[in-house]
């Protein structure tokens, strides 16, 4: 019964964004929001791709077209969400402060960002993996066309790095273009590049083995760098993070 | 390669969701077998026989087991019976009888998830291969209350008849073996690699009884429009008809003991059905099919010397009495109740004191001798069998009051108590065997008559059109000699019988039926082209089959009334012929040529024959408030299904499902208290939950 196999790469894909959005989500129903918009915004840039996939007949085979302009257009759907926020802020600016503040509407911008990476996350995640999932609920497993059995376990992981890492990078896109200056530039163009560096690597995997290693270790990698590009972009360091620890 | 092109599409599925095919994992993860037989449900007033699988299928590791060493090793192989929850067993089919089944129902008793049977090659078949009763048909016969059971067909296991709780499939194409086998070997060599595992779908709407059964049916959800049927009566048409000359239009009286009915079955089953394969019944009931319609054209030939004498021949089909013999109940009821014959009710009607005899055609394979069983001993003409006995050497008569073999003419006997009419079965059976190895089963295909079926062509002579032949022309002989009175010489064409072969056992889409029906009849026979009458059980008109048309249409053309073949009538003339006669149908056919004996040939034939069909349910379904439980009538229904599929796949090692939810487990519950520990401990504002 490979039901379990089914809830074990469920809850390996999900347990970390559950937990976070149990924690950081759940009680702040403008990330709630900001969560969904962003996460239809994704879905946006998906249909935007699949028109040029479907315009171009001749390429429809070649998965390596269709790619980097898939990542091309995610990139810019995350460009317009942010235009979308600030127009919003502006608005939110207008009215009273203190009304606002007092029913706990405050404007963190980083807060934002946050949620809305995470729903472009969210949602660029279960697109990944939710197929997969409804074909494991079967009785069998790969395996008999001689496929690795790991491939469930290697998806889910990889499903759980495309959320955390959509996460930061809509944190870096998002500060970035609010610091203004050259990280306007800096910014936006690392997530752009480790974007296209990570679904790229799976066109580059067509001719190594054993393959699922390799994308995890250069997602994981990639997501490290974020983590600690967006630490830094924060202006984090050793005396603040003793601070708010107490 | 594959997983790598496999891991490329899928990531692709994070990026872009659309691909140029279908491809999902699903595909790559199982192997249906679409061509594989099985076994369904079926009801009767006290019981349910077949094999039922759960809604979702039956899966579970596959073992195969080819011979009786390996059957005695894996039974004793304790270690590998308690790793596994359920076993899906793949069995030769030579092993498929009660010994083997009921040792392995047994011993692994709930674990036993599924059975499927497999044949090697169509050299390797069983030499005996039957599933039903060793005296079939012995719950409503002729013989409830005798002592001698004779057990004709010695070799059956009677495994059709009991009830399964799991389901049963067989595979009998050769390359579908072979793949099996190839899988089976990659990856049952040790146990702690993954091991394969099969799924089996078949599962019935039916269960219980007859009577719970329809009860169900008539359930309606007063909400819901539609109404859900669980089985069906099994039964399909009785189909009858005679020469033209003479009808007995009231107030005629009818003479007593004036009718002679030569029967014969036109249905037959199989344990393991496939839609669109070889059903089997080539020896029973096909060649007595054959033999009886090839009959009705001598007697249709010579039919201005039966005008001569005042008894009627009437040729019936029975269909149903492959189980319990629900035609001939079904013939009887209608008769006793004046329903006989059926159509017009200015037709006097036909009853128990009218008839004369019956003649049965059952079991005929290609034998050297023939049998005639015969009772009772007090009725039979001892100068018909002379004569009979005289025409064709071939033909060894039995002792009187011997047993009957299973034949229908049994119900006829047992419902006038044996008091009003002798029966005379012509069959291949002698006096206590059935020579037929498989007897109701699917493996009963033209092979078995020695046809090469692939190079059988619409004219072919083949030995057992020579046989028939031989067997028809005397027949015939026989009759005209003892009802007329005049020795003849009869002959009919070769290559009529040779075009009945064809069309019966190989292509029921043939010439023959083409010229014996008008256009819009012959379009319903094209969806069943390339395929052979189908011999199983009907549940008309729920079924769609082809073989009532065709005998309805072959039969009341070969005993058409042949003073219309000289006849150049139009369309419109045949029309008109046809409002004046209300007891004859009339159609206009192009002709079939080696049965038209005329110098000129016209373009188009108008065809009055004598033709009537009823519908051949057991009158346990007819009759008002019978309740379904008694035993009086038989009453066989078969399930309906839906989806029925055979999928091959891995089945995960325990030790990898239970590491896989250990780590999501694990990964959920770290996560959880890393957070939590955040916003308590921690005064960072994003895991607040005070701010926005």
């Amino acid at each position: 019964m490979t039901i379990m196999e089914c809830a074990g790469c469920t809850l390996i894909a999900y347990g970390v964004p559950f937990s976070m959005f149990v924690f950081t989500i759940a009680h702040h129903p403008f990330r709630v929001i900001i969560s969904m918009t962003s996460a239809f915004f994704w879905l946006l840039s998906l249909l935007l791709s699949s028109f040029l996939w479907f315009a171009v007949v001749p390429l429809r085979t070649q998965l390596a077209f269709a790619v980097p302009f898939a990542v091309i257009f995610q990139e810019i759907f995350r460009f317009l969400f942010y235009r979308l926020i600030k127009k919003a802020e502006f608005a939110l600016q207008r009215v009273q402060m203190q009304e606002l503040t007092d029913k706990g509407m405050v404007f963190d911008r980083f807060a934002v960002a946050y949620a809305s990476g995470y729903g472009f996350g969210l949602i660029s995640g279960t697109f990944a993996i939710v197929n997969v999932l409804s074909d494991m609920t079967g009785p069998g497993t790969l395996g008999i066309f001689g496929h690795s059995q790991d491939f469930f376990i290697a998806t889910a992981f990889l499903t759980l790095c495309v959320i955390l890492l959509n996460t930061f990078w809509g944190v870096i896109f998002f500060t970035s273009l609010d610091k203004g200056g050259i990280h306007r530039f800096i910014g936006p163009g690392t997530v752009v590049l480790t974007h296209m560096l990570f679904s790229c690597i799976t066109l580059v995997n067509r001719t190594l083995t054993p393959m699922y290693t390799i994308s995890l270790i250069v997602g994981y990698a990639i997501l490290l760098g974020m983590i600690i590009y967006t630490v830094v972009l924060r202006g984090f360091n050793l005396n603040n993070i003793r601070q708010r620890i107490n | 390669m594959h997983s790598l092109f496999l891991l490329v599409y899928l990531f692709l599925q994070i990026f872009v969701v659309f691909c140029s095919q279908p491809k999902r994992v699903v595909d790559r993860m199982y192997i249906s077998f679409d061509r594989a037989r099985y076994c369904v449900r079926r009801l009767n007033g006290t019981h349910e026989i077949g094999c039922q699988s759960s809604i979702r299928g039956n899966s579970g590791r596959m073992y195969m087991i080819d011979n009786d060493q390996e059957f005695h090793i894996y039974l004793t192989d304790k270690k590998l019976i308690d790793s596994f929850n359920s076993f899906i067993i793949v069995l030769n089919v030579n092993l498929f009888n009660t010994y083997y089944i009921d040792y392995l129902m047994k011993h692994l008793d709930k674990k036993l998830n599924g059975l499927l049977l497999y044949l090697k090659s169509n050299l390797s078949r069983p030499l005996d291969f039957s599933h039903d009763d060793q005296c079939p048909n012995n719950r409503n016969s002729f013989y409830l209350n005798q002592t001698e059971k004779i057990n004709w067909n010695s070799k059956g296991t009677s495994l059709f008849f009991r009830s399964f709780p799991f389901p049963i499939m067989l595979i009998d194409e050769e390359d579908d073996y072979k793949r099996l086998i190839e899988f089976y070997r990659q990856f049952n060599n040790s146990q702690s690699s993954p091991a394969c595992g099969l799924e089996l779908k078949a599962f019935q709407n039916a269960a219980h009884t007859t009577k719970t059964c329809m009860t169900r049916n008539d359930i309606s959800h007063s909400l819901i429009d539609l109404q859900e049927i669980f089985c069906d009566p099994i039964g399909g048409l009785n189909i009858y008809s005679k020469l033209p000359q003479s009808i007995k239009i009231k107030p005629d009286q009818r003479s007593l003991k004036s009718v002679i009915l030569i029967l014969v079955t036109t249905d037959s089953f199989q344990m393991f059905l496939k839609p669109k394969g070889s059903t089997g019944g080539v020896q029973q009931p096909a060649t007595a099919l054959i033999t009886f319609l090839t009959l009705a054209h001598l007697i249709g030939q010579e039919q201005d010397e039966f005008k001569k004498q005042n008894k009627e021949i009437i040729f019936v089909t029975l269909d149903g009495d492959a189980l319990d013999y629900s035609a001939s109940f079904k013939f009887m009821f209608d008769m006793i109740n004046g329903y006989f014959p059926i159509g017009n009710k200015n037709e006097q009607p036909i009853k128990i004191e009218h008839i004369h005899s019956i003649i049965e055609f059952q079991s005929l394979s290609m034998t050297n001798e023939l049998w005639l069983h015969t009772h009772p001993s007090s009725l039979i003409n001892q100068t018909f069998i002379d004569i009979l006995l005289r025409n064709n050497p071939m033909i060894n008569l039995i002792r009187p009051n011997s047993p009957l073999p299973p034949a229908s003419s049994q119900i006829f006997l047992r419902q006038t108590l044996s008091l009003s009419f002798p029966v005379y079965i012509l069959s291949s059976t002698n006096q206590n065997q059935l020579l037929n190895h498989y007897y109701h089963s699917f493996f009963d295909d033209p092979s078995t008559l020695s046809i090469n079926i692939s190079t059988l062509e619409y004219n072919t002579t083949t030995e057992i059109s020579l046989w028939i032949k031989r067997i028809v022309e005397p027949f015939a002989q026989t009759l005209i000699e003892s009802l007329v009175g005049i020795k003849k010489n009869v002959i009919i064409k070769q290559e009529i019988i040779n075009n009945l072969v064809y069309c019966i056992l190989k292509n029921i889409n043939c010439p023959l039926i083409h010229n014996v029906t008008n256009q819009s009849v012959g379009n319903t026979f094209k969806p069943f082209d390339q395929t052979s009458m189908p011999f199983s059980i009907n549940t008309y008109p729920i079924s769609t089959t082809p073989t009532f048309p065709f005998i309805k249409y072959v039969l009341g053309y070969f005993l058409r009334d042949r003073s219309y073949d000289i006849q150049n009538l139009t369309k419109i003339s045949c029309k008109e012929h046809a409002y004046n006669d209300s007891f004859c149908s009339y159609t206009f056919v192009d002709g079939y040529a080696p049965s038209i004996i005329n110098e000129k040939s016209f373009s188009g034939y108008c065809v009055r024959s004598y033709l009537r069909f009823v519908q051949s349910i057991s009158p346990a379904f007819i009759i008002e408030n019978y309740d379904l439980s008694q035993t009086t009538y038989p009453a066989w229904t078969e399930s309906r299904w839906t989806t029925i599929s055979l999928r091959l796949f891995i089945i995960p090692t325990r030790t990898h499902e239970i590491v896989t939810l250990i780590i999501g487990i694990l990964l959920t519950f770290i996560s959880f208290c890393i957070l939590f520990f955040l916003r308590y401990y921690t005064k960072i504002s994003l895991f607040q939950p005070s701010s926005s």
